[in-house]
């Protein structure tokens, strides 16, 4: 089961996504921008809100086998208050775009409290047809 | 991965609009960066920080915007 380590600075994202092409299963390679996406927001929100410090880590654990992946991004401090925006919402959007996305892309997601947090990921082979980033409550 | 990987002609709407943000991102990305490298306050280092995390996110963003529409338009009608 691959494991990283990934120092919670700004360059964190990226290199979260750098981790994929190496564990992604072949059956899942055309949704790899999709799963790139996920773990992108879903690091991002790690660092940002989940993080003591600029030396602290976020950790990455992804089981994957033919065609399923499951990825799980750790974090220091407990990960509270995990929940996408409401798409209707009016006004300022600083939080909660992130999910909004995890929910519309990824199979299935959800997070453990902690200490230490974690948000979880899965994602299926589905063929090759783009899936419309359009939240479950809209659809 | 994202983004530069998956080319759209430029003879489309949706491959200029891909393009257009991916410049905006990436060069904002980029200023953050220049900023961030010429600073030597604390409290406005924790800030061109948090900037620069959330430019990352832009670029991952708009990475998948465009393999998005490299999909849909590669579909066949």
């Amino acid at each position: 089961m691959p494991r990283h380590s990934i120092p919670a600075n700004p360059r964190a994202p990226a290199a979260a996504r750098a981790t994929l092409v190496d564990v992604i299963p072949s059956a899942l390679a055309d949704r790899l921008d999709d799963v790139a996406l996920v773990l992108s927001e879903v690091v991002t929100n790690a660092v940002k809100h989940g993080s003591r410090d600029r030396q602290d880590e976020v950790r990455l654990v992804v089981e994957a086998d033919g065609d399923w992946l499951h990825v799980e991004v750790e974090q220091s401090l407990p990960a509270l208050h995990v929940a996408p925006r409401d798409p209707h919402r009016t006004g300022p959007r600083e939080t909660g775009t992130g999910l909004l996305l995890v929910e519309a892309l990824a199979d299935a997601w959800g997070a453990e409290p902690g200490p230490p947090g974690r948000v979880w990921f899965d994602f299926e082979a589905q063929g090759d047809i783009p899936r419309t980033p359009v939240p479950s409550s809209e659809q | 991965m994202t983004g530069q990987d998956h080319a759209v002609p430029l003879d489309s709407p949706a491959a200029l609009v891909a393009t257009a943000a991916e410049a905006a991102s990436v060069e904002t990305a980029a200023a953050i960066d220049r900023a961030a490298a010429i600073n030597d306050d604390p409290e406005v280092a924790e800030v061109l920080d948090e900037a620069a995390l959330t430019a990352e996110q832009a670029v991952g963003r708009v990475g998948w915007l465009r393999s998005f529409l490299r999909r849909l338009f590669a579909r066949p009608a």
